[in-house]
């Protein structure tokens, strides 16, 4: 006892554990390895984001704007390709301030991702269903090699780089912003170094590598201590935007903490996430601060287990529940919504178009489900578990309550392992579980970002490619290759909307509830950091404001 | 034994016991809305359509249950070991006492918890025979918790065979059966109800700090997961209320079933 | 062959029953892979898994021993640790143990003297309801009230929070089974004996009944030791203390049978090795071990 109180008297000469601006994170990130990465990849955004770049950015109004490349060229061959010329800055050095960024670090950092975890991601570069398929067929690493010299992503000159895409992709420039396997690898660096001794570059930082393009870079990562420690690189060619009397945080410690707003009380940490349904409906603080993701959170629906294969009967389901009651009183305020495309989103369905998909009418759904062979069995719906800033457990219990009123009765089972359980299938065939609810996100501002999930490969776990002898599915696709390939603006965002309402309406797989914020506090010293709409926390204009920074 | 030598301590721990069974039933299944409406503690953040008293006293009774059954399952398994080392003897019980230490050894909360995980996966795969969430935590509970009751019943007849009575009937040519049932049992019994009410607290706990890290999954709520779900509300201004009756209620018990477990433990050691 | 070296094999085969016992039992969980991604992993990139892992292969449970002596990081992908890093949470872990352990033994003679004072006064009710709180609160509720105050201060002072947090229940365990031995030893005849010599009360507590009561400690240092480590998994949850614990929890949490086969071994090992040590302790503290053994 007499040690533990002298060592806590100890402890007020201000003494700190770590330098810097703290900023606790949910999750610690799992590599540094940008390019190869991993599905576990939402983790590492915040790193990557504050120490890379691409080729380019997002305004705040999600136009895309020139990051890397300053300005570019678009066009098509007579095959039907598309072609994309990308003028470098000439100004920009990796964090060495030596290493020019040339069209080469592209090209090595694209190969190595389409070698990758998450080699899919790049899926729309011209050559690169060959390479994926020899990795599957385990092809020796020579015919690998050519084919990645076959891909469509070449250095022309050291300042420009032309990527071809297998057909047009009007979602590509967009992707290139924030999807950090499009980012660059320091190939001058690299050179020579065998795939385990790449790993090892960026997975240990030392002696100022890995290099970094972005304002902050990363000087140390603790894996065993579970830190992460930005330090300030005086060479980007991007730093934040500085005031009169700001200056950028020398040091930045990312760290993870079960009890990161009690920290936040008492100002041992800067910047932290409210996550927390008890957090969110008590007092609010007044440095709380909310951010609109886009995002969708939606009750997902089992289109292979009776009585719920009919498609009346999901539509039924979705005409059930209110979703203004839904979300009454849970979080400061909150956005219900029928829709897949959140109305904000560049090409989202117009009021008058989302009147259309299958909304709240109970008189309706009561006639609906009114004797519906099979509905007597109880339905079993599974969400995952845990605290988290969408108020799961909440809504659960009161979809269950709303379906109660109109004679369904539903089960609740939170899940620790909700992906496992979501996947899983019962001995007869089709997933055990009958719905399930899930928060889909944006990685970039284009309606794509929020199909990719329902397509064939995508995760949904649904089975409704199987419906219909997966004639709607195959329509569904179709309409959404097309739109995706059309140039024409208005003509693209027609053709979305049409794949919406397949998806919502006549197939009603899902049925949307509300469009989810983040909140967060963060100190008024502190400028510049920001969670965006990808729910990504960007740190790449952050900050100290005029007054030296009190941390304790 | 007759009743009157049971201790009074014993007593205020059974009345405690089961005055706080009753009101959970009461609240939690005879009179539930009664605790909805008229709750001092408010609704429950994380379950804002049911209240803090609701869940706390519902989820006692879940508790409960789930506390006697698989504290009496680990204590019919313990008795059950020791009884048939004790009959076998020589190596057969060095070695049976072996594996009693060895599982005594691993940390309950560790075992359950991979119990549960590998449990959760047959119960999904459809094999477990229609064994529920509340049968697996049962089931799970009661395959850790036998050991300490095998090591200490084993003890306890040890001790019994050894004292003179015994060694008289035996002499008298009594057989094995008619000792255990006329000598050894009647001596046993208020020992193994001691032992039985040790258990149901360790259980409780158990599976509340199993929730802590997210694994169980008792449907409905029961008192464990409910403190081991909604602990982090501690932190928050107001959370107290949330979690301190859930708490309150588990010393409670936990208080209860150790004064009669240890009364009636020293009152047969004192025999 | 000298009995204490056969009891060293017996407690010694529990290590490798466990680590094939762990891996067996995780390796027949599903394996997550998809978590949160839009599109589904390629299924050769599954396969690679489940070759990582050993899954399928005749000595697969060998796999990660394998690894962890080729200094490779256990565990799928990018995640998982190497050995390096398993030593260095493991000794963190260790330490809040032994700091626990030592808090632990003071809250137990704290408590068993205060128990005898209580006795005989009024207070004797709060030797049953201190042990009950003690009993009642889970870890994660003294730890939860104590962490805001100590996270993030350095100093070691989560660490000694967490061991201050996990020592109560232990502690206040110990401190009933030495209470109650004391109670038994002092009614004996060689304590009124020596009292009626004219030793004072303390003399013969400390020269007579203490080390006659120590033997019953000794027992209890295993199970204790046990609800040390168990408790710690929480405390270092709660305190952010990235150690062994913390580690364990998440492995298992996350299936990763590699980083749960090898910590479960380790933690296997640390119990024996605990064992052993209150072997010979007792040893060297009680003569009737001494004298069972010749």
């Amino acid at each position: 006892m007499l040690v533990l109180v002298l060592v806590a008297g100890g402890c007020r000469c201000g003494f700190q554990p770590d330098p810097g601006v703290k900023v606790v994170v949910p999750a610690m990130p799992t590599t540094l390895d940008w390019s190869y990465s991993d599905p576990h990849s939402w983790a590492n955004y915040p790193v990557m984001l504050a120490t890379q770049r691409g080729l380019t950015t997002l305004a705040p109004d999600h136009s895309v704007q020139p990051g890397l490349a300053e300005r570019w060229e678009r066009s098509r061959t007579a095959t039907g390709q598309e072609v994309y010329t990308f003028h470098l800055r000439q100004d920009v050095h990796w964090s060495d301030g030596v290493t020019p960024l040339t069209a080469q670090d592209f090209v090595i950092g694209w190969h190595r991702a389409l070698q990758g975890r998450e080699r899919g991601e790049l899926a729309d570069l011209a050559g690169s269903d060959e390479v994926l398929d020899l990795q599957e067929k385990g092809a020796p690493p020579e015919q690998l090699k050519a084919a990645l010299a076959r891909t469509g992503v070449e250095a022309l000159d050291p300042h420009t780089l032309r990527v071809t895409l297998a057909r047009p992709r009007n979602y590509f420039l967009a992707r290139l912003a924030n999807v950090y396997l499009f980012f660059p690898a320091p190939s001058a660096v690299l050179a020579g170094k065998t795939e385990e001794q790449v790993r090892d570059y960026f997975d240990r930082p030392r002696e100022g590598h890995p290099l970094a393009l972005g304002p902050y870079r990363v000087e140390n990562w603790d894996r065993a201590g579970e830190r992460v420690r930005l330090v300030h690189n005086p060479h980007s060619a991007f730093q934040p935007p500085l005031a009169p009397g700001e200056r950028p945080a020398p040091v930045l410690t990312l760290l993870k903490s079960e009890i990161g707003p009690a920290l936040y009380e008492r100002g041992r940490v800067d910047f932290v996430f409210v996550d927390s349904a008890v957090a969110l409906q008590g007092r609010r603080p007044e440095d709380l601060q909310r951010e609109p993701l886009l995002s969708t959170y939606f009750l997902a629906i089992n289109t292979e287990r009776p009585p719920l294969d009919r498609p009346e009967v999901r539509r039924a389901l979705s005409r059930a529940i209110d979703r203004e009651a839904l979300m009454k009183g849970l979080l400061p305020a909150a956005r219900p919504s029928h829709v897949l495309l959140p109305p904000e989103l560049p090409g989202a369905a117009s009021p008058e178009e989302a009147a259309r998909l299958p909304h709240f009418d109970p008189e309706r759904a009561r006639a609906e489900l009114a004797n519906v062979p099979g509905l007597d069995r109880p339905l079993r719906l599974v969400y995952r578990s845990g605290d988290s800033f969408v108020p799961e457990v909440a809504i659960a219990e009161r979809l269950a309550a709303q379906l109660a009123a109109v004679g369904v009765k539903v089960t609740l089972d939170a899940r620790s392992d909700f992906s496992a359980e979501v996947a899983r299938r019962s001995a007869e065939g089709p997933r055990a579980y009958d719905l399930y609810l899930r928060r889909l996100g944006a990685d970039y501002a284009h309606p794509n970002t929020f199909f990719t999930l329902f397509e064939r490969t995508g995760l949904h776990q649904t089975g409704w490619e199987t419906q219909q002898g997966g004639e709607p599915m195959d329509r569904f696709e179709r309409l959404l290759d097309e739109a995706d390939a059309e140039p024409d603006e208005a003509r693209s965002r027609a053709l979305y909307v049409q794949a919406q309402a397949v998806l919502l309406d006549e197939m009603a797989v899902i049925a949307p509830l509300y469009h989810p914020d983040r909140y967060f506090r963060t100190r008024a010293s502190l400028r510049g950091v920001d969670v965006d709409p990808f729910n990504f926390l960007s740190l790449r204009e952050l900050r100290l404001g005029p007054a030296p920074a009190e941390v304790h | 034994m007759s009743a009157h030598r049971i201790p009074t301590r014993a007593w205020v721990g059974l009345v405690l016991l089961v005055g706080l069974g009753l009101a959970s039933w009461l609240a939690g299944r005879v009179f539930p809305e009664a605790l909805a409406h008229t709750c001092p503690l408010g609704m429950d953040p994380t379950h804002p359509d049911r209240s803090v008293c609701e869940l706390a006293f519902g989820g006692l009774w879940v508790s409960l249950a789930i506390g006697l059954t698989a504290g009496a399952l680990s204590t019919v398994l313990g008795l059950g070991v020791a009884m048939s080392a004790r009959a076998a003897g020589g190596t057969v019980e060095h070695w049976v006492l072996r594996a009693v230490d060895a599982v005594f050894a691993l940390p309950d909360v560790l075992v359950v918890m991979v119990l549960q995980l590998a449990g959760q996966s047959v119960l999904d795969a459809g094999h477990a025979g229609g064994l529920g969430p509340f049968g697996l935590m049962v089931v799970s509970l009661a395959l850790v918790g036998w050991a300490g009751p095998a090591r200490m019943f084993r003890n306890r007849l040890a001790t019994l065979e050894g004292q003179e009575f015994i060694a008289a009937s035996r002499a008298l040519g009594a057989g094995r059966w008619h000792l255990l049932r006329v000598h050894l049992w009647p001596a046993l019994r208020p020992f193994v109800l001691a032992v039985f009410l040790s258990r149901l607290p360790t259980a409780i706990l158990t599976e509340s700090t199993v929730s802590f890290f997210g694994i169980a999954r008792m449907e409905p709520m029961s008192l464990g997961r409910y403190l081991g779900t909604s602990y982090a509300a501690l932190i928050y201004e107001g959370g107290a209320r949330v979690v301190l009756p859930a708490w309150g209620l588990l010393v409670l018990l936990v208080l209860g079933a150790s004064l009669s477990s240890q009364a009636l433990g020293a009152g047969t050691r004192r025999a | 062959m000298p009995p204490a070296l056969l009891r060293l094999g017996r407690q010694l085969v529990l290590v490798p029953i466990v680590a094939i016992a762990s891996y067996f039992l995780m390796a027949a969980l599903p394996l997550t892979t998809a978590d949160d991604a839009k599109r589904q992993v390629a299924p050769e990139v599954l396969a690679s898994y489940r070759r990582d892992l050993g899954l399928g292969q005749p000595l697969g449970f060998l796999r990660p021993w394998e690894k962890l002596f080729r200094g490779e990081r256990l565990g799928t992908s990018a995640q998982g640790i190497t050995g390096d890093e398993l030593l260095w949470k493991l000794s963190g872990s260790v330490g809040v143990g032994l700091v626990a352990l030592v808090l632990a033994l003071g809250w137990a003679l704290a408590f068993a003297l205060l128990r005898a004072r209580w006795r005989r006064s009024r207070l004797s009710v709060l030797g049953d309801a201190l042990p009950a709180a003690a009993f009642g609160t889970p870890v994660f509720i003294p730890a939860l009230l104590l962490a805001p105050a100590v996270v993030e201060r350095g100093h070691l002072l989560p660490e000694l929070s967490a061991a201050l947090v996990i020592s109560v229940w232990p502690g206040i365990f110990l401190g009933t089974l030495v209470a109650d031995a004391l109670d038994t030893e002092l009614a004996r005849d060689y304590v009124r004996t020596a009292l009626g010599k004219g030793l004072s009360p303390r003399a013969v507590l400390w020269r007579h009944v203490l080390p006659n009561v120590l033997p019953a400690l000794l027992d209890a240092v295993g199970p204790v030791a046990t609800a040390l480590l168990a408790g710690s998994f929480a405390a270092e949850r709660v305190f952010g203390l990235p150690y062994f614990g913390q580690l364990y929890v998440l492995a298992v949490l996350q299936k990763q049978v590699a980083v749960v086969v090898v910590a479960t071994t380790v933690f296997a090992s640390l119990l024996v090795l605990v064992g052993l040590a209150v072997e010979l302790v007792r040893l060297l503290v009680d003569p009737r071990a001494r004298e069972a053994r010749s």
